[in-house]
C-alpha cells in the first residue's frame, strides 16, 4: 500500500424527525439513509481504503433499533478495507450502555470497527498499515475533549499512517460559546504528530479550500438538516501519499437543500426570474423559505398564486412570506375600482393615507374577497 | 361626457359596427345574443382598458373578446364630447396594441396613462364611480339589491338597503365586510390580549385554552410547547449525561475491583494460613533472637562478674582514705572559721572598750539630774512672776539731803544721794525697798505674803545654785549641754555592747580567746568539697558495680534456670532455626499477596473490596434501570432539532401576531368610519330617492321615513310605514330604479354625463312601466341615457333615439 484513501463523513444524524416540516418529514428522514448509502457507493466507486464516520451518525442514543440496523447494513456494503465509526456527542458511547452501539455492533459486518475506546486501534487486521487514534464522545456535553491520551502517546514509527479521529467543536470554527462540546484547538490537534485528523460536529466543511499542508478535516454534514444549514451536503475524500501529503477532494453528496431567499419584486419580470430560478429539476429537492417584498399591480399580485403553485409543484417544500409584498394600491387605484363615497372607497382611502401598507393590503384583500 | 358614437372594427362577435348615440334617451333594441352586451363591453373597454398589456393580462382582460372567427386583434373606437368639445378614442388590442385619443383641435395622445387621465377628466367622476353608477349593465346595483333582498340576515332594515345602495354599490356589503373583518379578527385574536400580547386571563402555555382560541393563541401555544419540549430535552440530556457519568464511574470502579478480586482470589484463600504461619515465624524469630542474644550475653556476663569482683576491694580502700581526708578537711575548715570569728569579736571588743572609756571621761549628768535642775529653774521663774505681779511707783521728795538705798523688786540695791528738795522717782515690780540709815521702808503689792515668796524664791535659788555646783556646771543651760554629751556617750556604749554580745553569742570573750589559742591547722589540707566529690565518685562507682554485679548474677541465675548451660542453649537455637526454615517454605508455597501489606490488612482490604464490588454492582444495576426508565421517556427529538422547530414556530407566531394587529387596525378604522357614516350618510339622499319613488308609483310611496339619522322604511300614501321586507317584488324593483337615478343625480348633479341601463321594466306592471318610462324620459332631458332592451314594447314605451340591432 502506497497511498491511503479515506472517505470521510460525519453528522449524518440518522433518526432526525423533522417535526417542523410535517408535509415532508418522512422524506427528509429517509433521505439521510439514502445519503449514507450514496456515501458508501461513492467510496466504493473511488476505491477508498477506509470509510470513516466522524461522529453523530445517529441523532440520539435512543434512535430506533431498526434505524441502527439499517445503518449498519448500509455500511456493510462498503467494499474497501474497513469502516471506522466514531461515536459523537449525539450518539455518544457510555459505559454500561447497551442499546445503540450494542445493536449496531451486533448488526455490523466484520469490516466495521466501532471506535469506542480511547486507545490505539491497529488496522493491521484489515490489511492496512494504519493506526487509528480515536476520541469517542461519552456524553452529549463535555467541557473537556478526549484527545489528551493521544498527546501523551509515543507514536510508533513501525506503522505507516497515523490517523486521529475526534468529534467536537474547533476553536475559531465551531460556535460553542459555553465550551460544552468537547472543545479543541487546532494547535493541540496539530501537536499530536498524527498524520491526519478526521473530525466531526461542525456541519460545514473545513478547510473551505484545503491545502496540502492541512491536516484537520471536517467533512460537513452530508445531508443538510434545516434552514440554518443552507449549504449543500458534502463529504471528503482524503488521499494521503507515502510522504504524508494529503489531497482533499470535496464531494457533493446530499439530496436536499434548504434555501432562504429574500427577493425584492419590482415588476412581473422579477417574478418570472424568480420562477425560472427555482422551477427547475435541480430544485426538486429544495426546501425554500421565500420572503417577497415590493409592490405589484393587482393583476400581477393576483398571479403570485401561480408562482406559488409553480414553486410548490417543483420544490419539496415552500414557505412564502408575502407580508411585505402588496398590491400597488394608491388613490388612483381606489378611484378606479370603487365608487366615491362607497364604504370600500372610504375605508381604503383612509388606510392609504395612513401609509400602513400591510393593513391597506389586508383590507383590500378582504374587500375583494367579499366582492368576488 | 356624452357618448356620440361607437365604432367596432372587430370586438368579439361584432365586426365593423357603427352606432350613433344622441344626447338624451337612446334605446338599444335587439333580441338576445345580437350583441347588446358586446356594445356595452366595447364602451367599457375603450374607455378604461389600456392597450399596453402583458400577454397574461391580455388573456385575462381581453381574451374573451377576441374575434370569434379567429384573429389576434380587437379594435374599436368611440367618439364623445365634453364641455362642447369632441374627442375620439381608438384602441386596438393584440398584435398591434395601440391607443389613440384625438383631442379637440386634432392633437393626438397615444400614451395610455395620459389617455386615462383625460378620460376621467371628461367623465367628471372616477372610473370606479362611473363603472358602478353609470355603467351598470347587468348591473352591480341590481345584483347587489338582489343579493341583499335574499340576505335577510344582513338586510335587517330599510337603512341597510339605503346604505347598501349608497355605499355598497361596488358589490361590497358593509355588513358582510364587517362580518368578514370581525370573523377574521376573531379567528386571529380570540382569547388573545392585544394590549399585552399574551393570552387573556394569563392563560399561558401551562394553563391553556382548550377551545375557542384564535390562531395567535394557537401559534403562541405551539411555540410555548416547543419551548417546553426544549426544556424537557435539555434537562433530559443533562440528566442523561449525569447518569451516564455516574454509571461510567461505577463501572470503572467495578472493573478495578474485578481485576483486583480475580488477581488475589487465591491469595485470599491462603491468607488465613499465611497469617498463622507469619505469626509462628514472628514467634520463632523472637525466640531465635532471644536465644542468640542470651548466647551472646552469657559469657560476657561471666566476665563482667569477674571484673567487678576484682575492682571492688581497691574501691573500698579509696573510699576509706577519702573519708579520713574529709574529716581533716572539715576540722581545718572549722578552725579557720573560729579565727575569722575571733577577729570580728576582737574588733567589737575594742570598740566597746573605747566607748566605755569615753563615757567615763564625760561629766555624769543624768536625765534625772537635769530634770531636777529644770524643775528648780521653773520654780524660781514662777516665784519671780508672782513677786512681779504688782507695779509700784514712788515719788519721794526730801526736804533735806540724805543718802538712801533702794531695792526695786529682786534687783540689787541702789544708793541714791538725794539733795534737799530733790524728788526721787522710783518704780518697781511688786516690791520696793528704801533703806535709810534711820529707817527702812518696804512697799509691796499683793496680799502681803510677799515675804514668804521671797523666802521660797531664795531657797529655790539656793538649791539651784548648790545643785549646779554639785553638777559642776554654771547654769541650767550648760547642765543641758553636759547632759546631752553624757547621754550620747552612754548610747554609743550600749550599741558597742550589743554588737559584741551579738558576735560572741553565748560564749564569753575569754573562752573564745582560749579556743583560738588552742587552734592547730595542719598544712596541705584540701577543701572539704573537693574531697567530698572524690569520695562520692568512689561511692557511686562502687554502688554501680555492685548493682551490675547483682544484675549479671541474676541473669546468669535465670539463664541457668531456663537453659541449664550454654551448650543446651545452642541446641535450642538450632531447633528453632530448623522450624523457621520449614515455615518459611510453607509461606513461599502460598499464592502471592499484594506487596507492602500484611496478611491481616490484605484480608480486610480484600473482603472490603468484595463488599464494595457487590454494592457497586447493585448501584450499577440500579443506575442502568434508571437510565432505561429515562430512555423510555426520552423526548422525540434532540434539543437541537427542537430549536429548529422553535425557529419555525416563532416565525409563525410572529406572523400571526402581525396579522392580528393588522386586522385589529382595519376593524378599528372600519368602526370609526361606520360611526361617522351612520350619522350623515343619508342626508339629502333620501329625498332624491323619495322623489323618483313617488313619480314611478304615482305617489303611492312618497317619502322615506327616517329614524333619527337612519332610514327605517317607506311611507305609503295611506300613512302606513312599510319596511323593506314588506314591499312587493314590483315595488322593490321600483325602489331599485329610484335608487339608481338618485345615485346618478348625487354623483353628476348638474354635470353632463351618461347612464347605461339594462331593461328596468321587466318585472313592472304596465302602469308602472309607463310611469317608469316617463321618469326615465324626464331624466334623459338632463342626462344621456343608453338603455338596452330586448322588448320592443318597452322600446316603444320609452321612445327616444331608437337603435335597432340585427
Amino acid at each position: 500500500m502506497n497511498n491511503l484513501s479515506i472517505f470521510l463523513t460525519s453528522d449524518i444524524h440518522l433518526g432526525l424527525k423533522f417535526g417542523g416540516y410535517p408535509e415532508i418529514q418522512k422524506d427528509l428522514s429517509e433521505a439521510r439513509f439514502g445519503t449514507l448509502q450514496r456515501c458508501v457507493e461513492k467510496a466504493n466507486q473511488e476505491k477508498c481504503h477506509i470509510f470513516a464516520v466522524g461522529g453523530d451518525m445517529f441523532d440520539k442514543v435512543t434512535v430506533a433499533k431498526r434505524d441502527v440496523v439499517r445503518a449498519a447494513q448500509i455500511l456493510s456494503e462498503f467494499q474497501g478495507n474497513v469502516v471506522v465509526v466514531l461515536p459523537g456527542n449525539h450518539d455518544y458511547i457510555s459505559l454500561g450502555q447497551s442499546d445503540l452501539w450494542d445493536s449496531f455492533e451486533h448488526a455490523a459486518g466484520d469490516n466495521i470497527l466501532l471506535l469506542k475506546e480511547t486507545k490505539n486501534y491497529s488496522l493491521d487486521h484489515f490489511d492496512l498499515d494504519v493506526n487509528i487514534y480515536p476520541a469517542p464522545c461519552d456524553s452529549k456535553h463535555s467541557s473537556e475533549n478526549h484527545i489528551s491520551w493521544i498527546k501523551e502517546l509515543s507514536i510508533p514509527a513501525s506503522v505507516k499512517f497515523h490517523v486521529g479521529m475526534a468529534h467536537g467543536s474547533l476553536e475559531g470554527l465551531s460556535p460553542d460559546f459555553n465550551g460544552d462540546y468537547f472543545p479543541m484547538t487546532k494547535s493541540e490537534l496539530q501537536n499530536t504528530d498524527l498524520d491526519v485528523w478526521l473530525m466531526g460536529h461542525t456541519h460545514i466543511q473545513y478547510p473551505e479550500k484545503p491545502d496540502v499542508r492541512d491536516r484537520i478535516f471536517y467533512p460537513a454534514t452530508p445531508e443538510p438538516d434545516g434552514f440554518d444549514c443552507h449549504h449543500e451536503g458534502k463529504a471528503l475524500i482524503l488521499d494521503i501519499d507515502s510522504n504524508k501529503k494529503i489531497t482533499a477532494k470535496s464531494i457533493s453528496i446530499g439530496q436536499y437543500r434548504f434555501h432562504h431567499d429574500e427577493v425584492s419584486i419590482k415588476n412581473w419580470t422579477d417574478v418570472e426570474n424568480l420562477e425560472a430560478k427555482y422551477v427547475s429539476k435541480k430544485h426538486n429537492k429544495t426546501l425554500l423559505k421565500l420572503k417577497l417584498s415590493g409592490r405589484l399591480p393587482e393583476e400581477d399580485y393576483r398571479k403570485l398564486g401561480e408562482l406559488r403553485k409553480a414553486l410548490q409543484e417543483n420544490l419539496s417544500y415552500l414557505h412564502i412570506d408575502t407580508s411585505e409584498i402588496s398590491i400597488k394600491i394608491n388613490k388612483d387605484v381606489i378611484d378606479k375600482q370603487f365608487s366615491q363615497g362607497s364604504f370600500p372607497h372610504q375605508l381604503l382611502s383612509k388606510l392609504v393615507s395612513g401609509k400602513d401598507t400591510e393593513v391597506l393590503q389586508e383590507a383590500y384583500e378582504i374587500i375583494q374577497e367579499i366582492r368576488r | 361626457m356624452i357618448i356620440n358614437n361607437i365604432h367596432i372594427n372587430i370586438f368579439a362577435g361584432l365586426i365593423n359596427k357603427d352606432i350613433n348615440f344622441e344626447k338624451g334617451l337612446n334605446v338599444v333594441l335587439g333580441p338576445n345574443e345580437v350583441g347588446k352586451s358586446t356594445i356595452f363591453h366595447t364602451l367599457d373597454k375603450v374607455l378604461f382598458t389600456s392597450t399596453s398589456l402583458t400577454p397574461s393580462k391580455f388573456d385575462k382582460q381581453m381574451g374573451r373578446f377576441l374575434p370569434i372567427g379567429g384573429g389576434d386583434t380587437i379594435d374599436a373606437a368611440i367618439r364623445f364630447s365634453h364641455a362642447g368639445d369632441d374627442y375620439e378614442l381608438w384602441r386596438s388590442w393584440g398584435s398591434t396594441a395601440t391607443s389613440k385619443l384625438k383631442l379637440p383641435g386634432g392633437a393626438i395622445v397615444t400614451d395610455n396613462d395620459k389617455i386615462q387621465e383625460k378620460v376621467v377628466t371628461c367623465l367628471q367622476v372616477s372610473e370606479g364611480t362611473c363603472k358602478s353608477v353609470m355603467m351598470t349593465y347587468q348591473s352591480n346595483l341590481s345584483k347587489t339589491l338582489s343579493e341583499l333582498q335574499e340576505d335577510t340576515q344582513t338586510l335587517q332594515s330599510f337603512g341597510d338597503l339605503m346604505r347598501a345602495v349608497e355605499i355598497e354599490l361596488d358589490g361590497v356589503s358593509v355588513d358582510a365586510l364587517k362580518v368578514a373583518v370581525d370573523n377574521r379578527y376573531k379567528d386571529y385574536t380570540a382569547c388573545w390580549d392585544l394590549d399585552i400580547d399574551f393570552p387573556e386571563n394569563n392563560r399561558g402555555v401551562n394553563n391553556p385554552y382548550l377551545k375557542g382560541h384564535g390562531t395567535i393563541v394557537k401559534a403562541f401555544y405551539k411555540e410555548g410547547n416547543i419551548r417546553k419540549q426544549i426544556d424537557h430535552a435539555k434537562s433530559f440530556e443533562q440528566e442523561m449525561d449525569r447518569l451516564n457519568s455516574q454509571i461510567r464511574e461505577v463501572i470503572q470502579s467495578l472493573s478495578k475491583h474485578d481485576v483486583y478480586l480475580k488477581e488475589y482470589k487465591k491469595a485470599r484463600g491462603d491468607a488465613e494460613k499465611r497469617s498463622r504461619l507469619n505469626s509462628d515465624l514472628e514467634s520463632l524469630d523472637l525466640k531465635i533472637d532471644k536465644l542468640k542474644k542470651v548466647n551472646k550475653e552469657w559469657p560476657v556476663a561471666d566476665q563482667k562478674i569477674k571484673d567487678i569482683n576484682a575492682l571492688l576491694p581497691d574501691l573500698g580502700k579509696k573510699e576509706l582514705a577519702f573519708s579520713q581526708e574529709k574529716m581533716n578537711a572539715q576540722k581545718a575548715e572549722d578552725s579557720r572559721d573560729l579565727l575569722t570569728k575571733y577577729e570580728r569579736v576582737k574588733a567589737k571588743k575594742v570598740n566597746f572598750d573605747e566607748s566605755e572609756k569615753m563615757l567615763n571621761q564625760t561629766t555624769k549628768l543624768t536625765q534625772a539630774d537635769l530634770q531636777q535642775i529644770r524643775e528648780l529653774e521653773a520654780e524660781i521663774s514662777k516665784l519671780k512672776a508672782s513677786l512681779s505681779a504688782g507695779k509700784l511707783f514712788l515719788k519721794f521728795t526730801s526736804k533735806k539731803s540724805l543718802d538712801l538705798t533702794t531695792q526695786a523688786g529682786f534687783a540689787g540695791e541702789t544708793i541714791h544721794e538725794v539733795k534737799a528738795g530733790e524728788t526721787l522717782e522710783l518704780d518697781a515690780d511688786g516690791r520696793l525697798k528704801i533703806s535709810h540709815s534711820d529707817w527702812t521702808m518696804v512697799a509691796a503689792s499683793g496680799d502681803g505674803s510677799y515675804e514668804e515668796l521671797i523666802q521660797k524664791h531664795d531657797e529655790a535659788q539656793q538649791s539651784l545654785k548648790e545643785l549646779l555646783k554639785k553638777m559642776n556646771v554654771d547654769s541650767p543651760a550648760e547642765a543641758g549641754k553636759v547632759h546631752e554629751t553624757y547621754a550620747r556617750q552612754l548610747q554609743e556604749l550600749e550599741v558597742a555592747r550589743d554588737n559584741l554580745a551579738s558576735e560572741l553569742g553565748e560564749e564569753s570573750f575569754a573562752s573564745l580567746e582560749k579556743s583560738v589559742d588552742d587552734i592547730d591547722i595542719p598544712e596541705n589540707v584540701r577543701k572539704v568539697a573537693a574531697v567530698v566529690e572524690d569520695l562520692m565518685g568512689i561511692q557511686n562507682q562502687t554502688s554501680s558495680l555492685n548493682s551490675d554485679l547483682e544484675d549479671f548474677e541474676e541473669k546468669i541465675t535465670g539463664w541457668k534456670d531456663e537453659y541449664e548451660d550454654t551448650d543446651a542453649l545452642l541446641l535450642n537455637l538450632a531447633d528453632y532455626a530448623r522450624e523457621k526454615k520449614d515455615k518459611t517454605k510453607d509461606i513461599d508455597s502460598l499464592a502471592p499477596m499484594p506487596e507492602d501489606t500484611t496478611a491481616e490488612e490484605f484480608i480486610e482490604f480484600y473482603d472490603q473490596t468484595e463488599t464494595d464490588y457487590q454494592e457497586k454492582k447493585d448501584e450499577r444495576n440500579s443506575l442502568v434501570q434508571d437510565r432505561l426508565k429515562m430512555e423510555a421517556e426520552a423526548p422525540d427529538s434532540s434539543e437541537e432539532e427542537y430549536e429548529k422547530e422553535l425557529s419555525e414556530a416563532t416565525d409563525a407566531f410572529n406572523q400571526e401576531l402581525k396579522k392580528g394587529h393588522t386586522i385589529t387596525r382595519i376593524r378599528q378604522v372600519m368602526d370609526e368610519l361606520l360611526a361617522d357614516m351612520d350619522s350623515n350618510t343619508y342626508e339629502g339622499f333620501n329625498q332624491a330617492v323619495a322623489k323618483y319613488l313617488a313619480m314611478i308609483t304615482d305617489d303611492r310611496y312618497s317619502a322615506i321615513e327616517m329614524d333619527a339619522s337612519l332610514p327605517s322604511g317607506i311611507n305609503r300614501s295611506d300613512g302606513e310605514l312599510i319596511i323593506y321586507d314588506q314591499l312587493s317584488q314590483g315595488t322593490q324593483d321600483v325602489l331599485s330604479l329610484a335608487l339608481r337615478l338618485a345615485m346618478v343625480d348625487k354623483y353628476l348633479e348638474d354635470l353632463e354625463g351618461f347612464i347605461i341601463m339594462d331593461d328596468p321594466f321587466v318585472d313592472l306592471d304596465p302602469k308602472r312601466q309607463e310611469q317608469a318610462a316617463n321618469v326615465i324620459t324626464e331624466f334623459a332631458k338632463n342626462k344621456q341615457v343608453i338603455l338596452f332592451t330586448c322588448h320592443p314594447s318597452h322600446a316603444e314605451l320609452l321612445g327616444g333615439h331608437q337603435i335597432q340591432l340585427k
